[in-house]
C-alpha cells in the first residue's frame, strides 16, 4: 500500500523501540536480582545497548529483504530511540548502583521533621567511605589500577580523565567539581 | 520513508547541536548562576529547532522526536553533571594529573568532608534545601521526589535502600 504521505511515520517505530527497551529492562531487573555483574557499568551497556544494535541491525536486513514489516529507515529510527531510551537510565544508573551522597542527604533531611544539621547530615552518611567506595568501583571497571601502595589511571581512565578536562576548559569552568 | 527519517533526524541533530553550542555561550553569560542551572536552561532551548518541524509530518514523529530529544537532553545535563559533582571523574582527575598516587594522598587532594561540604552548598545554592534555627529542611521537593523514586529503585534491582 503506498503511503499518502511519505513523511508520516507509523506508530510501529516508537512502538518497536518502547517494546524493545522494556525487553532490555527486564533482563536487567533479572539479572541484577540473580546475580549482580562485578563489572555492572560493562553488564549495563550490554544488556541496553551492544546486544541490542546487531539484533536492530538483522530487522533492518529483514526489512530490506521484506521478511519483517519494518523498512530499514524505520529500524534505524527505533534504534535511535531505543539507543535515546538507553542512554538516558545507563547515565541514571550510577545514582543507584552507589548510592548519591546528595539524594542521600535529601533523604535524610527529608526523613528529619524539625531540620538536620551539619553533624546529622555527617553521621547519615558515615557508612558510605564516600571517596574509597568509588575509588575501588573505579578499580574494579578497570579505569584505574592498583601497583602496591599506588593507583594509576589505566589508559582508559587517563582518556576519560582528559576528555573531562577538555569538556570543562570548553564550557569555561574551572576545574573538576566532585 | 527515507525523507521522513531524514527530516526526523534532521531536526533532532538540530535541536542537540544548538543545546550543545549554546551551553558554553549560555555557561559564560550567566557565571554567577548555578552551573546545574544553566545546563538546563541549554538543555531547555535546544528544544527551538522542534517548533520547526517540517509541515505534515504527524502527532507519531512529534512524539518520536520529543521523547528522543527529552533523553538526549537528559544524557547530556547528566554528562555534564559527571563533571560537575562525580566523585570518580574527580577522582580520575586527582589520580591522572600526578600519574599515579598513594591513596592517603589522595584522601588529603579529596577528602569525605569535601564531599559534604560541596552538596550542601549546592542544594543550597540551587534551592533544594535551607538552613534554619534547627538545622537543614527540605525547600524544594522535586530533587526530593527524584531521591525518593531512585531509592525504590535501588530496592527493585536488590539494592540495600537508604530511605526507611
Amino acid at each position: 500500500m503506498v503511503q499518502s504521505n511519505a513523511l508520516q511515520m507509523r506508530a510501529r517505530v516508537v512502538l518497536l523501540a518502547s517494546a524493545t527497551i522494556m525487553i532490555a529492562m527486564a533482563a536487567h531487573i533479572a539479572w541484577w536480582r540473580i546475580k549482580r555483574p562485578v563489572a555492572d557499568i560493562p553488564a549495563i551497556f550490554c544488556v541496553f545497548l551492544i546486544l541490542p544494535a546487531p539484533l536492530y541491525g538483522l530487522l533492518a536486513l529483514g526489512g530490506a529483504f521484506g521478511v519483517v514489516p519494518f523498512s530499514p529507515a524505520e529500524a534505524a529510527l527505533a534504534f535511535v530511540m531505543h539507543a535515546a531510551l538507553a542512554c538516558a537510565y545507563v547515565q541514571t544508573y550510577p545514582a543507584v548502583q552507589a548510592q548519591s551522597p546528595t539524594l542521600s542527604i535529601l533523604l535524610a533531611v527529608g526523613a528529619a521533621r524539625d531540620g538536620l544539621d551539619g553533624d546529622g547530615i555527617v553521621k547519615a552518611l558515615e557508612a558510605q567511605g564516600l571517596v574509597g567506595e568509588r575509588t575501588d568501583d573505579l578499580l574494579r571497571n578497570g579505569l584505574l589500577v592498583r601497583e602496591g601502595n599506588r593507583i594509576r589511571p589505566s589508559r582508559i581512565g587517563h582518556l576519560i580523565a582528559g576528555g573531562f578536562g577538555a569538556y570543562r576548559r570548553w564550557l569555561g569552568l574551572p576545574r573538576l567539581g566532585g | 520513508m527515507n525523507a521522513l527519517a531524514f527530516a526526523a533526524e534532521a531536526t533532532l541533530l538540530s535541536a542537540v547541536a544548538c543545546m550543545v553550542l549554546l551551553h558554553p555561550v549560555l555557561q559564560r553569560v550567566l557565571r554567577r548562576e548555578p552551573s546545574q542551572r544553566v545546563a538546563v536552561l541549554a538543555c531547555c532551548c535546544g528544544t527551538a529547532p522542534l517548533a520547526f518541524a517540517p509541515a505534515g509530518v504527524g502527532a507519531t514523529a512529534r512524539v518520536y522526536e520529543t521523547v528522543v530529544y527529552i533523553c538526549i537532553a537528559y544524557a547530556y545535563f547528566h554528562l555534564f553533571n559527571m563533571s560537575e559533582t562525580a566523585r570518580r571523574i574527580r577522582i580520575l582527575h586527582e589520580v591522572d594529573e600526578q600519574g599515579g598516587i598513594d591513596e592517603t594522598d589522595l584522601q588529603r587532594a579529596y577528602s569525605e568532608a569535601e564531599v559534604v561540604e560541596k552538596r550542601i552548598k549546592r542544594m543550597v545554592d540551587m534551592g533544594s534545601i535551607e538552613l534554619r534555627a534547627n538545622g537543614y529542611v527540605l525547600r524544594g521537593h522535586v530533587l526530593y521526589l527524584a531521591a525518593r523514586i531512585l531509592d525504590g529503585w535501588r530496592g527493585v534491582l536488590g539494592y540495600r535502600r537508604g530511605a526507611r
